[in-house]
């Protein structure tokens, strides 16, 4: 279950079109090469479809339309998605919230902001298939 | 029981028992009555019966035992006459004597002449036992006693008649002695004659004249009665064998009662018993005893009859007059009793009818009086209770006002208090001055009929004719009286007869009339109008604190709604001012890293600038939001279960990075299993975090140490460095916003001192303390303490 970056196809959710640049870049800076983007909570499912392959879903709780966790609710319902790693990332570093993406099912908890120096090595980890829950 | 009929509804009285009781108890008595004299004297007859039959029994016995006695004496006589006739004779004398000169010369047995005599004799012998029967056994004996001659009956040999005794065998043995003429008494020969006991006690038996039971039997002194060879024992008999005559009452031989008579014959050594069965003997005094007893019953059922019949005849009218007096007990006046006797009885019942329809006609007289008193009271009691009523509606308006603070259901609540308080009072309303201050409106009302209200429900101006006009303009009451027509003409109705109109007075302004309509003339008098007035007052003073809190509540609300933006506004904040820089942050931290490309060393070195700031701005930020939310009151803690030990190590372990490339040591001394403690723990290692950034800002060598432990109640945790000190002066200044340190040492520590404000309210919430306690060159040592029971949080709520 370990996937080399080169060969991950990532699925992006975040609303803040920054934070997804420098999400990119750090993946990039990784060695991912296929990475998506997706800026809203709307229709995250269809879009996902579309796609070839997904490897990982990082998943901004906060999002307009719906939230993380109805997007994540409806990824597993379907088939394709139902073992899909989804990994949250939100600025609520609350472990309330932490532990409610533990319950709801999510892979994993990245806190925001991202720490640039720790991130691409919490993909790796999360790549290698080793859980990562971390608030800061 | 018909008299029951009427009053079904009432407890059943239990007269059936009742009745029965006493018939059986009358019943009884006339039975005792009858059945004891009668029984007794039975009794007694009987008795004196018995007793002279048993005498008479004993006497007939008695004269029996007598003759029998003779007879045997006689019986002996007779048979020893029999042997002295044969003795008499002188053939038999001439034999005799021959035998006894024979035996008396010499043993010379065989003399011809005496074998002569002998037969001779025997043959005489013989004669005289077929002659008399009773002799079993003859013989001669000579002078000696030795046999000269002797006979036997067949007959003879052992019978259960010989008995036991010797003395009775020897006394059925006669003899009769023959002497020789010539020589005086000399005695030759004796003739001995044995009787059969058999025959005597056959005689005897037979010897009666007792009836059927009668019986005569010999006893011989061992007690075996001589006919039978059977034993026999009974007191009679006891005392005849010890020598005693007696007689009465006994036993016999086969168990059966008798009476008896016993007598000791002493010569023959024999015990004579006459008895005759008492069956037979008492069998006359039995039938009279039967007749007797019979006689008792029939005379018993006969007195049951007629007892029975005199005792319903006794009973029913009581029974009746029971029931009566039992309804009358119960209340029912109306009783007559039916009894048409002319006895006591009759006496009785006519007595009880007068004296029903007496008790009635008093109960009636004084239902009257009572209710004619009652009236009475009942006057002098309305006003006393007329004013109660106020007094207790003036107290419940007081509280309504006091109590509820809708000024709209206070109005309601008190109309509906006064409305109610007395029953006269059709129509309450209370009329409000309006904003111009020219006229009242029905604010609230309450009775009446429609068309009433609706006539009511038109605005007042202030000063017109009306009593609401006029109150209001002159802030008295005012009462006005109608008449039928009026109240017809005004009210829609003619039951109106006054009205009263009391002014709401607030501090000497009129800014209301309560208004009440009553169908009683005189129900507005001088008091009354006097409690009215100070309902009134009341409603006037609810009302102001109604105004009061509803303006009061506006200004809560208000409150509430600047929190609630407030709060959102702080959570706006937060996220729009820390978006942009974390943005400023990652982007410069990526460049940093190189992964836009190399950097030369300038670049670098300003990219740190823009990174280190900006780091400082979003730690700024977040005290700032902190400190904010504190302040508004907005801070919750999260209260769980912290292991301190745990913690500290986590804490240490992001440390590190802090005193990288100084040269100085961590160090950590924590006591031995900490006990956990409840704590934020994420605003515990912001704290903890602060501290040691704060020690390893101030220090340029030596170590950073934190250590653990517990004393009491609190578990205590310090950092200590060798870093700079605090002066005195500054110790407590530290802890407050935006202070640091002094400044005097010309070194200006970067970042504003917000960190052990925040760490000082994070701990204090907690319900703990920190302080510092330092010496100027030589370091300082940071220390505060969390309780182990937490007891107090300030601003926050788990």
């Amino acid at each position: 279950m370990s996937i080399q970056p080169k060969d991950a196809t990532i699925l992006v959710v975040e609303d803040n079109a920054q934070n997804f640049v420098l999400i990119t870049r750090l993946l990039a800076f990784l060695g991912v090469k296929r990475c998506e983007w997706k800026a809203s909570g709307w229709q995250v499912l269809e879009f996902a479809e579309t796609l070839p392959h997904i490897d990982l879903i990082l998943m901004d709780i906060f999002l307009p339309e719906e939230d993380g966790y109805q997007v994540h609710e409806k990824l597993r319902a379907h088939p394709r998605f139902k073992d899909t790693l989804i990994v949250a990332v939100s600025a609520d570093v609350s472990t309330e919230n932490m532990e409610r993406a533990r319950k709801a099912g999510f892979d994993g908890f990245i806190g925001k902001p991202i720490d640039p120096d720790r991130f691409p090595n919490q993909i790796r980890s999360i790549l290698q298939g080793e859980e990562v829950w971390q608030l800061d | 029981m018909s008299v029951m009929a009427g009053v079904t509804e009432r407890p059943r009285i239990p007269t059936t028992g009742m009745r029965g009781g006493l018939g059986r108890t009358l019943l009884t008595a006339f039975l005792v009555l009858a059945i004891v004299p009668l029984s007794t004297m039975t009794w007694y007859a009987t008795r004196r019966e018995r007793h002279d039959i048993q005498r008479e029994v004993t006497a007939k016995l008695s004269s029996v035992a007598t003759v029998t006695e003779t007879y045997i004496r006689r019986w002996i006589e007779y048979h020893s006459g029999e042997l002295a006739l044969l003795a008499a004779l002188p053939d038999t004398q001439r034999i005799i004597l021959k035998l006894a000169e024979g035996s008396k010369t010499a043993a010379s047995t065989g003399s011809t002449q005496e074998e002569t005599a002998r037969a001779e004799l025997n043959a005489r012998l013989r004669a005289l036992m077929e002659h008399d029967t009773a002799f079993q056994y003859l013989a001669l004996l000579d002078a000696s006693d030795r046999v000269l001659a002797s006979v036997t009956s067949e007959s003879r040999g052992d019978s259960p008649c010989s008995g036991e005794s010797g003395t009775w065998r020897s006394a059925l043995t006669v003899e009769q002695t023959i002497t020789a003429p010539e020589e005086g008494a000399k005695v030759l020969a004796k003739l001995v004659g044995q009787l059969d006991p058999c025959a005597l006690v056959r005689d005897v038996e037979q010897l009666n004249g007792l009836g059927t039971t009668g019986e005569v039997y010999l006893v011989d002194r061992y007690g075996t009665i001589l006919s039978r060879g059977q034993k026999v024992s009974s007191p009679g008999i006891e005392a005849a064998l010890n020598g005693q005559d007696s007689e009465g009452l006994s036993y016999n031989y086969l168990g059966t009662p008798v009476i008896g008579v016993y007598r000791w014959l002493p010569e023959l050594e024999v015990a004579l018993a006459t008895e005759q069965s008492q069956e037979e003997a008492f069998a006359s005094t039995d039938n009279v005893t039967a007749a007797v007893v019979a006689a008792t019953l029939v005379v018993a059922m006969v007195t049951s009859i007629i007892a029975a019949v005199v005792t319903r005849q006794i009973t029913r009218p009581i029974v009746q007059l029971t029931e009566s007096a039992l309804n009358i007990a119960y209340g029912d006046m109306e009783q007559y009793v039916h009894v048409r006797s002319r006895d006591e009885i009759g006496i009785l019942a006519y007595v009880f009818n007068h004296m029903a329809a007496e008790l009635k006609a008093l109960y009636d007289d004084l239902e009257e009086k009572v209710a004619q008193r009652t009236a009475l009271l009942q006057k002098a009691n309305y006003q006393i209770q007329r004013r109660a009523i106020q007094l207790a509606t003036t107290v419940e308006v007081s509280q309504a006002a006091t109590s509820i603070l809708e000024p709209e259901q206070l109005l309601r609540e008190v109309v509906r208090l006064v409305q109610e308080s007395f029953y006269s009072y059709l129509y309450v309303g209370i009329y409000l001055l309006d904003e111009q201050k020219q006229q009242v409106v029905l604010n609230e009302s309450r009775g009446g009929s429609k068309e009433l209200a609706a006539l009511k429900s038109r605005p007042v101006p202030v000063g017109d004719s009306s009593v609401i006009g006029q109150a209001a303009l002159a802030g008295e009451p005012r009462i006005v009286k109608w008449d039928a027509e009026q109240a017809q003409a005004l009210f829609s109705t003619p039951f109106v007869r006054a009205e009263a109109a009391l002014p709401l007075k607030m501090r000497e302004q009129v800014i209301g009339v309560l208004d009440i309509l009553s169908t009683e003339e005189e129900d507005f008098d001088a008091d009354d109008i006097s409690v009215l007035q100070n309902v009134a007052n009341q409603i006037t003073i609810a009302l102001e604190n109604a105004r009061i809190y509803v303006t009061e509540r506006e200004a809560a609300r208000r409150l509430r709604e600047l929190d609630r933006s407030k709060r959102r506004f702080l959570v706006n904040m937060s996220h729009e001012l820390r978006t942009p820089l974390t943005n400023i942050i990652g982007f410069s931290r990526l460049m940093l890293k190189g992964i836009d490309g190399p950097l030369n060393e300038q670049q670098e070195r300003d990219l740190h600038i823009i990174y280190h700031n900006g780091q400082h701005l979003l730690g700024l930020i977040n005290d700032l939001l902190d400190i904010s939310q504190i302040e508004a009151g907005l801070m919750e803690l999260e209260f769980r279960e912290v292991n301190l030990g745990d913690l500290i190590n986590s804490v240490m372990a992001t440390a590190s990075a802090l005193v990288r490339g100084k040269d100085i040591e961590l160090r950590q001394e924590l006591q031995p299993e900490l006990p956990p403690v409840q704590a934020d723990a994420a605003r515990l290692r912001q704290v903890l975090l602060r501290l040691l950034a704060n020690a390893a800002k101030f220090t340029e060598r030596g170590h950073i140490t934190v250590r653990s432990w517990v004393d009491d109640d609190h578990v205590l945790v310090s950092v200590s460095d060798t870093g700079i000190g605090i002066p005195p002066e500054d110790q407590e200044r530290i802890f407050e916003q935006f202070e640091q340190g002094s400044l005097e040492n010309g070194r200006r520590p970067e970042g504003a001192g917000l960190g052990l404000a925040l760490s000082k309210e994070f701990i204090e919430m907690h319900g703990g303390h920190i302080w510092v306690e330092s010496q100027v060159g030589v370091g300082s040592t940071f220390i505060f303490t969390l309780p182990l029971r937490r007891t107090l949080s300030t601003g926050g709520t788990q």
